[in-house]
């Protein structure tokens, strides 16, 4: 009689319905002792690899679309600093022409009203010099002519 | 003897791979990865926006620059010919000067009985008018 090692853990009649049953039935020793070698379960079905599969492929697919969308991120972010610093460029030099802009209005206005006094000095020198030129063209003698010329030189050449 | 079917144990399985772990694993690897497409997608998304109302204040900033680049020009044109004019007066009025200020000391000196004054400035408005 062949009794089970006590280190070798003892193998019930399973009752798996995976196991085979259909083992050719060992024979008999003469003794009338069965001894049945129980035949070695088959591996353990492989778990499926479906999920690991498809959580590996959804797992690239994501990595690829969040790597494509932080470069796209990163040259949008890129594009839009360049032309922030374009326009702060731009808006220098909008400051700089806005300066010149007071300057040439305050330079155009004091021009004008130098113009303006100029033109008020040209219109009172041309009536005393017309009347000068007239008056000293006539002859020497008084005459109703250089009566008025002299009027009008005695009226305006003084506001000279 | 009756028979006995004495069934010699088989030694253990091997232990089983745990591919409960890996699939965890991926799992979570996977949440990540869509937490991170979406973050990224969504950073994109404003960024683009941001880009958009960039471009936009960027043209306003040119229009703005331009336009006032034309004025200054227009200005210093305007300015260039009153400077143009003002030469012109200064230049006649001078010319002006040399016949109407002896008029105006030879007006003044008469109308201040100055005969010492007078006799010049008449004889240098004589000479220049």
């Amino acid at each position: 009689m062949t009794t089970p090692e006590p280190d070798q853990a003892f193998t019930p009649p399973s009752s798996n319905p995976t196991a085979p049953t259909s083992f050719a039935p060992t024979p008999t020793p003469p003794n009338g002792v069965s001894m049945q070698h129980q035949p070695t379960p088959p591996p353990p079905a492989r778990p499926g690899r479906a999920p690991i599969v498809a959580l590996t492929a959804l797992a690239a697919v994501f990595a690829i679309v969040a790597g494509l969308f932080t470069v796209l991120y990163l040259g949008e972010r890129a594009d839009r600093n360049a032309l922030a610093a374009t326009r702060a460029d731009q808006e220098r030099t909008l400051a700089d022409v806005s300066g010149k802009q007071e300057e040439a209005d305050a330079t155009l206005e004091t021009n004008r009203s130098r113009e303006s006094t100029l033109s008020t000095e040209h219109d009172l020198l041309t009536r005393c010099v017309e009347a000068a030129k007239g008056y000293f063209d006539l002859p020497p003698e008084q005459s109703p002519e250089s009566s008025r010329l002299f009027r009008i030189m005695y009226d305006v050449c003084p506001q000279i | 003897m009756t028979d006995h079917a004495l069934s010699i144990p088989s030694p253990p399985p091997p232990p089983r791979p745990r591919p409960r772990a890996a699939v965890v694993l991926l799992g979570l690897l996977t949440v990540v990865l869509v937490g991170a497409s979406v973050l990224a997608i969504v950073l994109f998304v404003g960024a683009k926006e941001e880009h958009g109302l960039e471009v936009q204040r960027l043209d306003q900033t040119s229009r703005s620059l331009a336009e006032a680049e034309e004025r200054l020009e227009e200005t210093e044109s305007a300015n260039d010919t009153v400077i143009g004019r003002i030469s012109t007066l200064e230049a006649q009025n001078a010319e002006l000067h040399k016949c109407a200020d002896p008029a105006r000391d030879s007006i003044i000196a008469a109308r201040d009985d100055d005969d010492a004054a007078l006799g010049p400035a008449v004889d240098r408005a004589s000479d220049n008018c």
